[in-house]
C-alpha cells in the first residue's frame, strides 16, 4: 500500500508541473498552419544539441511580431545540412525569419527559415510544412 | 491537445519497452540461450509484445497524421518503415513456416539453424527500428 | 553549485552539444534508449513471470536476464552521466530530474528484492510468488512507467 502511495505521489508530481515552465516547445504548441515573418536583433545565440535555440528582439513591424522571441530551431546535424553554422548569426546581429508562433499567444517561434541578406533562404530542415507565403 | 503530442512520446516508449522485452525473450531463446526453457511458455509473452507493438503502430500513425512533413520527406523514417516491414514478415513466417516445428522441440534441444537465423533477424531489426526512430532528428528530419 | 555549473559550462559540454557529428549527442542519446530497452523490457519480462505468465518457466532460468538488466543500467547510467554533465547545473535544481533517479533507483531496488525472494529461493516444490512478491512486481513496474514519464518530461523542461 506504501508503494501505491509513493507511485501515486510521483505520477502526480510530474502531471502537474506547470507549463510556463517548459522551455522546449513539441510541434504541437506552435501553430504550425501560420507563417509570420519577423525581423530583430539576435539578444542570445544557442548552437548546441538537441534544438538550437536564439532569440529575437523585435522592435519594428506588425504589431504582433514586436516584443522578445524564442525561435526553436531543430538539431545541429539537421540545421548543417541547410547550410547553417555555428557562426550565422551571433549577439547583436540582424536577422530577418519566418516562423510559426505559439498557438497560446506566449513569445516562442518554430523556426522555417531565416533570410540572409541576398534573400536566400536558411530553412531550418530539409522536411516543411506548406509554403503558404508569410504574413509581416 | 497539445499534450497529445508528448504522451504519445511516453507512450511510444513504454510500447517499445513491452515489445522488446516480450519479442526479444522470444528471439533469444530461438538463438538457442535460455535453454532448457520451452518455447510454448516462452511464446506466452508475446500477447504483451503485441500489446507494445500496437500502442507504438496507434501513436505512430498519430505522429504521422499530425506532422507529416516530419516523416514523409525522410529517408531514415522510410528505413524504420522497412525495417519495421522485415520485422514483421520474419514474425509471419516464423509463425506460419516454423512455429509447428518449434513448439515440437524438446526444451533441451539445441536450436536448429533457421530458427536461430529467424529469431537473430528479429531481434536485429527491432532494434534497427529503434535505432532509427530514435535518430530521426538528428540523422534525417523530424522532431 | 559552482562545481556543477563548471561542468555544464565546460570545453567537454561545448563540444558535446555543439558537435555535428552523430558521435556526439546523437550516439550518446540512443545508446540511452537501447539501454532502456534493455533495462525496462527485461523488468518487464521477470514481472510479468511473477505475475503468472508463462508459469511454466522456473524463475530459477531467468539469470541471463538479470544480466541484460545489470548491462542496461550499466550503459544507461554512464551515457546518462555524459548528457547530465552537459546540464549538471540545471538539472540539479530540477525535480523531474529527481522523480525519474528515484524512481529507477525504487524500481530497481524492488527488482532485487524481488530477485532474492523468488529466483534465488525458488525450489521445484515451493510456489514461485506470493501476493506480497506480486505486489512488489506491479509497484517495480509502475515506477518504470514514471521514470520514463519523467525522462521525456526532462526533454521538456531544457533551457
Amino acid at each position: 500500500m506504501n508503494r501505491a502511495l509513493v507511485v501515486l505521489a510521483l505520477g502526480l508530481a510530474v502531471a502537474v508541473t506547470p507549463r510556463t515552465v517548459l522551455a522546449h516547445h513539441s510541434f504541437a504548441m506552435f501553430d504550425m498552419e501560420k507563417n509570420v515573418e519577423y525581423g530583430g536583433l539576435v539578444t542570445e545565440w544557442k548552437w548546441q544539441n538537441p534544438h538550437v535555440h536564439f532569440t529575437v528582439l523585435v522592435k519594428n513591424g506588425a504589431p504582433e511580431t514586436l516584443g522578445t522571441w524564442d525561435v526553436e530551431g531543430g538539431s545541429i546535424n539537421i540545421m548543417t545540412r541547410q547550410g547553417w553554422t555555428r557562426a550565422s548569426y551571433k549577439v547583436g546581429d540582424t536577422v530577418k525569419l519566418v516562423g510559426h508562433p505559439m498557438k497560446d499567444g506566449s513569445k516562442g517561434i518554430s523556426l522555417f527559415y531565416a533570410i540572409k541578406p541576398d534573400g536566400t533562404r536558411l530553412y531550418h530542415d530539409i522536411a516543411r510544412p506548406e509554403d503558404k507565403g508569410a504574413t509581416r | 491537445m497539445t499534450w497529445l503530442w508528448p504522451t504519445c512520446e511516453s507512450l511510444h516508449f513504454l510500447g517499445l519497452c513491452l515489445l522488446i522485452g516480450g519479442a526479444g525473450f522470444l528471439d533469444l531463446r530461438l538463438m538457442g540461450f535460455f535453454r532448457g526453457v520451452s518455447i510454448r511458455d516462452v511464446k506466452a509473452f508475446m500477447p504483451w509484445a503485441v500489446t507494445g507493438f500496437s500502442i507504438n503502430l496507434i501513436t505512430g500513425l498519430l505522429f504521422v497524421t499530425m506532422q507529416p512533413h516530419l516523416y514523409l520527406s525522410s529517408a531514415v523514417w522510410w528505413s524504420k518503415v522497412a525495417f519495421l516491414g522485415i520485422a514483421g514478415l520474419n514474425a509471419v513466417f516464423f509463425e506460419t513456416r516454423l512455429s509447428r516445428t518449434a513448439l515440437a522441440l524438446a526444451p533441451d534441444a539445441e536450436m536448429p539453424l533457421t530458427l536461430k537465423l529467424v529469431g537473430g533477424v528479429s531481434l536485429f531489426s527491432w532494434f534497427a527500428v529503434l535505432y532509427c526512430g530514435r535518430m530521426l532528428p538528428y540523422l534525417g528530419t523530424g522532431n | 553549485m559552482s562545481f556543477l555549473r563548471a561542468l555544464q559550462d565546460s570545453a567537454f559540454t561545448d563540444w558535446f552539444l555543439g558537435s555535428d557529428s552523430i558521435w556526439a549527442y546523437p550516439t550518446v542519446l540512443t545508446l540511452h534508449t537501447v539501454g532502456m530497452a534493455m533495462l525496462v523490457g527485461s523488468s518487464i519480462v521477470v514481472h510479468l513471470r511473477v505475475w503468472k505468465v508463462g508459469a511454466g518457466i522456473p524463475m530459477a532460468q531467468f539469470g541471463l536476464l538479470y544480466r541484460i538488466i545489470w548491462a542496461g543500467f550499466v550503459i544507461n547510467l554512464l551515457s546518462g552521466l555524459v548528457l547530465f554533465v552537459t546540464e549538471a547545473a540545471d538539472r540539479v535544481v530540477d525535480p523531474v530530474f529527481y522523480i525519474k533517479l528515484g524512481a529507477i533507483f525504487a524500481a530497481l531496488w524492488l527488482g532485487v528484492v524481488v530477485k532474492r525472494r523468488v529466483i534465488d529461493t525458488d525450489r521445484p516444490t515451493q510456489p514461485s510468488s506470493t501476493a506480497r512478491v506480486r505486489s512488489l512486481s506491479a509497484a517495480s513496474l509502475a515506477l518504470w512507467t514514471t521514470a520514463i514519464v519523467a525522462g521525456r518530461l526532462m526533454a521538456y523542461l531544457k533551457k
